[in-house]
């Protein structure tokens, strides 16, 4: 039954001792070959291992979670990052849709996670959100940043420059691509405006969330309208009207 | 720098209100010397002194009449130059009345005058001036007799009619009447007369006033005589001696025995004549009144004369003579004596009627001789009277000028005072504005201050006692890793001293400052967890120096803690080997010391340890407590010194001063 090789990069003995004993307990097909308490130790327990999941501490002494994907020249492991804060990691992990638990650990939380690895073990899909999130870590622009939308057959990675606007419809959102390629994603706008706020996205009304990048001309209106490079008109609330021009000058 | 400036403003203003001041000084100077000329200092003394001038004229107006008037132009020279305008109406009609009875109407007439001119202007100045009111209503009487006396009978009626107007009393009414009546007869208008005397008979009968009706009955008597209407005269003689016999008008009753007699003789009704004299002789005689008794006596002698009985006329007039020579009645003794002559004369008794016409002669030259010297005597009265009254008249002009120059100066003064009064208005809303701007720029610098106080106390608040999150998730977690390993009374344990921890620091976290004593137990429970956690990291020891009342001192909640939560998680947490931690609170002269030694990898090695991933994110803890010290040391003035150092070989020393007197008196 344990079919998931794993290892477990923690500084803190509590925390490595109380998530190898919950994986004992309620994940029975991971199989924990060894525990690290820095990154290097943890590089060479990877290498050693070669696990399919990796449980990695984002804080630790002497490098982070990032500092040890670095050094890897390839990543062909899946990572489930595990953090006590929710600070700026998240908002990266989140970008790249990658998975992570937040200490104190969740069980259900920590189950959850297993179960999507063990699925996604079984069909064989490449692991390419964790290059996404390095790239993302990497990249300075944050408009070469790349997104991960998840899709009913998969992932679709975009740059964020790409991006021209997003709109919402119901519990879907919809992002209108330069070359006028859309997707359908199975998440909410507000979702989305959490994530892209940052990278000069801004939500222009209620149901719209445009790129600033792709802004062509601001049309004069109670709220008025703006036209995106791909000529089309999105409308502005008057509540946002000024956040928006504020932008600009 | 505002202050300053408002301040120079100030001053400058200052010098500016003084200068108007100084004018003023000036100006009021000069009105000062006016008055003293004009004064009014002594009013009371003067009016006094008229008074007193007044009342002595007219009590010795009777036997000096040339001192009384004298005095009376005295009191009037002082009233002119002190504006006594009630007093000098009072003295005009003094002087008036003074004048008529000399018989000088002119000039009684024009003092009149000019009372009744001040009481007018009394009278319209204060709306409702009754003194004035009333003493005009008896002025209109003398002023228009005194004017009929002049034959001046237009002004004589114009102040009759005034009387007639004003009158409040029936007495005022007739009296009116009668004197208009007596205007009209003199013009011989005799209708105008009969008109006011029926009038005035009217009123009479119907107040029944026998006296009145009387005189009335008596003019009316004179009219009808005047008419030639004898028949109706004798019966208004009648009516009016009836009526005067009744309440004993002796006056009445002789003027009605002389024009009876008169008549009488006109019309040569001796019979009637005699009687009438007789009766009137019996009746002066009863009434002991021997001038009348004289006249009627001769009266009498000359109806006896008509019808020829000149011894009993001669007897009568012997009689006369005798009672004249007694009382000193030089005019009935000559007439009497005149009589005689002319009695002799008929008589054929010529040697006599020669002697009693020289005797009369004689009389009559003395009598005129007596009346020339009144006459002279009255002349240089009159004479007198005009030069006092052309000094007055000079006075008044020269009051007037007077009057002129002083409204000159008045309105020049009006004019300097509304420049003053406009200069000080300038001056004190510039004052005024320049307080404002003080008063406003004050306010709106302490509500800044208040403002920045409550902002900085705001920013305290949110920057005060945060247990640093990462504590807190970390305690949960290791709470955690108890359960993960069923040590339930492990778990139990840490989590009752956590809970303990989090309900002091959020019990402090409410107060600016605690006193050191709850400090002190948070410190320990709280290294008592982080060491729990860091356990193969570093040993800790926390001396509190037993000689500190810990109770005494205050210092600002979480000040020590994030401190030694620094030296374990970037100081000890690094080391390779085992580190040591050492707390101690130490009570220094004047300061309590506390001291946090770590000799953990220094905050050198531990910044460079740091990857390039590591950097982003950021520490809060120590920055949070750079600006609480700030602000706190900004607001409360309290005194803490935070020096921190490297120690050789490695390791960290924090020592925190504590200066007890600031702290403790910004608590309280």
């Amino acid at each position: 039954m344990k079919n998931l090789k794993a290892i477990i990069v923690e500084d803190e003995e509590a925390s490595r001792v109380t998530l190898n004993n919950y994986l004992a307990r309620y994940c029975k097909n991971v199989d924990v070959l060894d525990m690290a308490d820095s990154v290097k130790s943890g590089l060479n327990a990877i290498q050693k291992h070669q696990p399919d999941v990796v449980f990695l501490d984002i804080e630790m002494p002497f490098g982070n979670a990032f500092d040890l994907l670095e050094s890897l020249n390839d990543i062909n492991f899946e990572i489930i990052f595990v953090t006590a804060y929710r600070d700026y990691a998240i908002k990266a992990l989140n970008l790249s849709a990658a998975y992570y638990i937040l200490k104190p650990i969740d069980i259900d939380e920590l189950i959850n996670a297993v179960n999507k690895i063990t699925e996604r073990k079984k069909e064989g899909e490449d692991v390419f959100h964790t290059r996404i999130l390095m790239d993302n870590i990497k990249s300075n622009s944050l408009q070469h940043k790349k997104i991960v939308l998840p899709q009913m057959d998969g992932f679709e990675v975009i740059k964020v420059n790409e991006i021209i606007r997003a709109e919402a419809d119901d519990n879907y959102t919809k992002f209108y691509l330069q070359g006028g390629k859309t997707y359908l994603v199975s998440k909410t706008l507000k979702h989305f405006d959490e994530l892209l706020c940052e990278f000069d996205f801004i939500r222009v009304h209620k149901s719209h969330l445009v790129n600033l990048h792709h802004i062509a001309k601001y049309i004069k209106g109670k709220g008025g309208q703006v036209q995106m490079s791909d000529d089309s008109l999105v409308d502005v609330s008057p509540t946002r009207k000024k956040e928006l021009i504020d932008k600009f000058s | 720098m505002k202050l300053r400036l408002t301040y120079i403003l100030g001053l400058l203003l200052f010098c500016n209100s003084l200068l108007p001041a100084q004018d003023k000084k000036e100006e009021s100077v000069y009105p000062q010397k006016m008055k003293s000329s004009f004064s009014k200092v002594s009013r009371s003394d003067r009016t006094k002194e008229v008074n007193q001038k007044l009342s002595e004229a007219e009590k010795i107006f009777g036997k000096q009449p040339n001192e009384a008037l004298d005095l009376v132009h005295d009191a009037l020279l002082i009233c002119i130059k002190e504006n006594y305008s009630t007093l000098e109406a009072e003295a005009y009609t003094l002087l008036g009345r003074f004048n008529y009875n000399l018989g000088e109407y002119k000039l009684s007439y024009k003092n009149y005058n000019k009372a009744i001119t001040i009481y007018d202007v009394q009278k319209l100045v204060s709306n409702y001036n009754y003194s004035a009111t009333q003493k005009l209503l008896t002025l209109y009487y003398p002023t228009g007799l005194s004017a009929e006396k002049t034959g001046d009978y237009e002004n004589s009626l114009k102040y009759y009619d005034l009387l007639l107007n004003n009158a409040k009393s029936d007495d005022e009414v007739v009296k009116a009447h009668l004197a208009i009546s007596n205007v009209y007869l003199l013009q011989k208008d005799f209708k105008g007369a009969q008109h006011h005397l029926e009038i005035a008979l009217k009123i009479e009968k119907k107040r029944d006033n026998k006296k009145g009706l009387a005189l009335v009955n008596l003019r009316l008597a004179e009219l009808e005589k005047e008419k030639n209407n004898t028949e109706k005269a004798l019966q208004y003689y009648q009516s009016s001696q009836n009526t005067a016999i009744e309440i004993n008008d002796d006056q009445v009753v002789n003027t009605v025995f002389n024009d009876l007699s008169n008549i009488y003789l006109e019309e040569n009704n001796i019979q009637e004549g005699i009687e009438l004299n007789q009766q009137a002789i019996e009746y002066n005689q009863k009434i002991n009144n021997p001038q009348e008794v004289s006249k009627r006596n001769i009266d009498l002698a000359n109806f006896y004369m008509k019808q020829n009985k000149n011894e009993e006329a001669i007897q009568h007039l012997e009689n006369t003579v005798e009672i004249a020579d007694k009382t000193g009645d030089l005019q009935n003794k000559s007439k009497a004596i005149q009589t005689l002559s002319e009695v002799y004369n008929r008589s054929g008794q010529e040697e006599e009627a020669m002697e009693k016409y020289r005797e009369y002669l004689a009389l009559e030259d003395s009598i005129f001789k007596l009346k020339e010297q009144q006459l002279a005597e009255q002349n240089k009265k009159g004479e007198m009277l005009e030069n006092a009254q052309n000094k007055l008249s000079l006075l008044e002009k020269d009051k007037q000028l007077n009057e002129k120059t002083i409204e000159l100066l008045r309105q020049e003064k009006i004019i300097q005072e509304e420049f003053i009064n406009k200069q000080k208005v300038i001056t004190y809303s510039l004052i005024f504005g320049i307080i404002v701007l003080l008063v406003t720029s004050y306010l709106v610098y302490r509500s800044n201050k208040e403002k920045n106080k409550a902002n900085q106390l705001l920013i305290l608040k949110s920057l005060r006692a945060q247990m640093n999150p990462h504590f807190i998730f970390n305690a949960l977690n290791s709470v955690n890793s108890f359960i993960s390993k069923n040590d339930e009374r492990a778990a139990n344990r840490y989590l009752a001293d956590f809970s303990k921890l989090m309900r002091d620091v959020m019990e402090n976290s409410q107060e600016d400052f605690i006193p050191l004593s709850k400090e002190i137990d948070i410190l320990s429970v709280y290294l008592k967890l982080e060491h729990h956690r860091f356990k193969d990291k570093f040993d800790y020891t926390f001396d509190v120096d037993d000689s500190i009342n810990t109770e005494e001192y205050f210092i600002p909640p979480m000040l020590i803690q994030p401190y030694i939560e620094n030296a374990v998680w970037h100081g000890l947490r690094y080391k390779e080997e085992i580190g040591q931690l050492n707390v101690s609170i130490q009570k220094m002269n004047d300061h309590i010391e506390v001291t946090i030694r770590d000799n953990g990898i220094g905050r050198k090695r531990s910044q460079e340890l740091k990857t390039e991933n590591q950097k982003i994110m950021k520490s809060t803890g120590l920055k949070n407590i750079d600006s609480r010290l700030k602000i706190i040391s900004d607001i409360y003035k309290a005194k803490l010194d935070v020096t921190i150092e490297d120690v050789q070989p490695s390791g960290t020393l924090v020592m925190i001063k504590i200066y007890q007197d600031n702290i403790k008196k910004t608590e309280v």
